[in-house]
């Protein structure tokens, strides 16, 4: 408590001459005009010259600010700020923590049932809850950072991108967990496999050939993949998948649309277009030929 | 003295004796792999006949006059999914070479690579136009009404419509794995196409990416397509007949030309999910496809074992159309095993000659006064296994 007072008070001392040497400065800049070339023109051109107008009301400006801010109150409020820096990052970092250790948490519970949950044959009531972790995660936090509306002039383009990184990121969850499906059988196959050795070397009948063993896995995985088709997780999972990558694509296409209409280069939708009325006028002429053709011309 | 439960010698043996084998198998491998290899496929010479856009009329090159027993030429029509290619693998399989051998005289449509210029071509562009043309011009060509139409898979389909559409322009129509009837859960196709956002995809593709498409094709057996497949090649890799065929067959797995958008798009939408297709619903262009109006003889092959267009989806053709004289041929194989497949050679190719002569000459009807084998009969063809080498087997 003693230290932190000692630290304020240190702070405040720092600041203050930092502010007020800075206030000097605006103030000679502004007396002198050091910035002009010649003391009687100085009336004369900066009204004639725009950027030196400019130039001067924002050191002008600068000099108000840093007055205003040399105040006691001021100054005592701007170290109550930075006073507060580490408490705003501690939150801001701790959602996204929170939210990480609760996946890794999932994560290592499902690793900790792999081998125990795995039933041959069978893939319903898949554990979901990882994927919809990584999927929340992002979804509550990183999203909606991309969400943000955009402002200005470029705010369309940097909307494209926004969306486009933002389709990036749904597909990469997608198929994060459409290849987890699809190695499950793998995963399965081998336990199966496991349980078959073990019981045939109990009977005493191991194969000396191992190739007799590859016959077996093969089969029993080929079981497994037709079964894992079947389901409607797969289904579903692979309309997702798919559906992310025709999403991501029509995003990434607008980004690409947006760099190339600025350079003399025909865009998708310009060579659309221009297909479309293609395929019109060919139509037409060819309809045009057979009906002159049946009328023997 | 008893067994051991775990025979560790005869395991080690077996060890011992396999490391000999693969040392030996990757010595040769080397030699067949960095030797001359001959992987070419579709050698049967042809010509360009015709040609609109992406899309040529291929002729082959008849080696004998065509016999009298099968004067009508055939025109073969394959999917816009991969190439026609398959037709004319290798000279020992070819179904090309069978119909050439047997006096047929061949014309076949070659897709082509549809780029973005091809997107919005739809399916009434595909068969009232390329194909309608093509017919034509084999008529005027050799003077004649109709010709003999053969259709493979998703190119059947649109021999189907065409033969509803033109029956005028028709003889005989043979449909072969052909894809009639999508209101089925037997093949996993079926069941994945009806969640997938066809709109979404098209809007996103273009044009339906063929890659993307033989991805999908690879998933509905991965253990098979995407590692035996493969592990039966370096068990075999010494052999270099084999290591030709696997190739050829690689070459025409993976030459998969994209679909074009609005013609994908509308299969998907009309064919795989409201199957309107067999209720005779479908709209082309302007008209509607009945399927009544097909009333030349008809030929319907499919296999058993088909994971791409299963046997429901197929055997129920005959049963909607207006013909009285149709056969439906189930052989014991799968969807690419029924033409390339060595066996399948000798009864797949044999059998579609002895069909179309018995119609062609004008000798059936004598024949029909005195059987009714021909109506509507299903064959099944026992004994042809895939039990062919790695790359067709499990296809």
């Amino acid at each position: 408590m003693v230290n932190n007072e000692a630290l304020t008070g240190e702070v405040t001392t720092v600041l203050q001459s930092w502010l007020n040497a800075t206030q000097q400065f605006w103030q000679t800049v502004d007396k002198d005009g050091s910035l002009e070339s010649q003391p009687e023109d100085r009336q004369k051109n900066t009204s004639k010259n725009p950027p030196r107008q400019t130039l001067l009301s924002i050191m002008k400006t600068w000099g108000a600010i840093s007055n205003a801010m040399s105040e006691p109150s001021s100054l005592n409020a701007m170290v109550r700020g930075i006073a507060l820096i580490p408490d705003m990052t501690t939150r801001i970092t701790n959602t996204g923590i929170n939210g990480y250790f609760k996946l890794q948490e999932q994560i290592i519970d499902k690793m900790g049932e792999m081998g125990q949950k795995t039933k041959p044959y069978s893939f319903e009531n898949l554990d979901y809850d990882s994927f919809k972790a990584l999927s929340e995660l992002y979804e509550k936090e990183i999203k909606q950072i991309l969400s943000i509306p955009q402002l200005g002039l470029s705010r369309f383009y940097q909307e494209n991108m926004n969306q486009a990184v933002d389709k990036f990121n749904m597909l990469s969850t997608s198929f994060t967990e459409f290849m987890s499906l699809i190695s499950l059988p793998m995963e399965k196959t081998f336990k199966v496999l496991q349980d078959q050795i073990e019981n045939m070397t109990r009977q005493g009948n191991l194969p000396n050939d191992a190739s007799e063993l590859y016959r077996i896995w093969i089969k029993t995985l080929e079981g497994h993949y037709m079964t894992l088709f079947k389901s409607s997780e797969y289904t579903e999972s692979m309309g997702m998948t798919l559906n992310s990558l025709e999403e991501f694509i029509a995003a990434r296409n607008i980004v690409i649309q947006d760099a190339l209409s600025s350079l003399p280069i025909p865009t998708n939708k310009d060579m659309d277009a221009l297909y479309k009325e293609l395929y019109q006028l060919k139509k037409k002429i060819k309809n045009l030929e057979k009906t002159r053709c049946y009328h023997g011309e | 003295m008893d067994n051991p439960k775990i025979p560790i010698d005869l395991i080690l043996k077996h060890m011992a004796e396999k490391a000999d084998k693969a040392q030996v198998r990757v010595q040769k491998a080397s030699d067949v792999l960095l030797g001359p290899l001959s992987t070419d496929i579709a050698t049967t010479p042809y010509d360009i006949v015709f040609q609109e856009d992406r899309v040529r009329l291929k002729h082959y090159r008849p080696k004998k006059r065509p016999t009298d027993d099968i004067k009508t030429p055939l025109l073969v029509v394959y999917a816009l999914i991969n190439r026609e290619t398959m037709l004319d693998l290798q000279p020992e399989r070819s179904v090309v070479k069978s119909f050439m051998d047997s006096g047929i005289d061949l014309y076949m449509i070659d897709w082509g690579y549809p780029t973005g210029i091809d997107k919005f071509l739809t399916i009434d562009d595909h068969v009232n136009g390329y194909m309608d043309n093509a017919v034509d011009y084999i008529r005027k060509r050799h003077g004649i009404k109709k010709i003999n139409l053969m259709g493979i898979c998703m190119g059947g389909t649109f021999c189907v419509m065409y033969s509803a559409l033109h029956s005028g322009k028709v003889k005989n129509l043979i449909t072969t794995v052909c894809p009639t009837n999508f209101d089925t859960d037997q093949g996993l196709l079926h069941i994945w196409m009806k969640n997938v956002d066809v709109d979404k995809m098209i809007d996103a593709f273009g044009n339906m990416p063929g890659d993307l498409m033989n991805l999908g094709f690879l998933l509905l057996n991965p253990a098979r397509l995407m590692i035996d497949k493969y592990i039966g090649f370096m068990e075999n890799m010494d052999n270099k007949a084999f290591v030709e065929n696997f190739i050829r067959m690689e070459k025409w797995i993976f030459d998969s030309p994209d679909v074009p958008g609005e013609t994908f798009r509308q299969f998907i939408k009309d064919c795989y999910r409201d199957n309107l297709l067999i209720q005779s619903k479908m709209k082309i262009g302007d008209k509607r496809v009945d399927l009544k109006k097909i009333t030349m003889p008809v030929l319907n092959i499919y296999g058993q074992y088909d994971h791409l267009v299963p046997p429901a989806a197929a055997d129920i053709l005959t049963k909607n159309i207006g013909s009285k004289d149709t056969q439906d041929i189930c052989l014991d194989t799968g969807h690419i095993g029924i033409y390339v497949s060595s066996k399948t050679q000798k009864e797949f190719a044999p059998k579609i000659v002895q069909w179309l002569s018995q119609r062609d000459k004008g000798n059936l009807a004598k024949k029909k006064k005195g059987s009714a084998a021909l109506n509507t009969s299903k064959e099944s063809e026992p004994g042809i296994k895939t039990a062919e080498q790695g790359a067709i087997q499990h296809l």
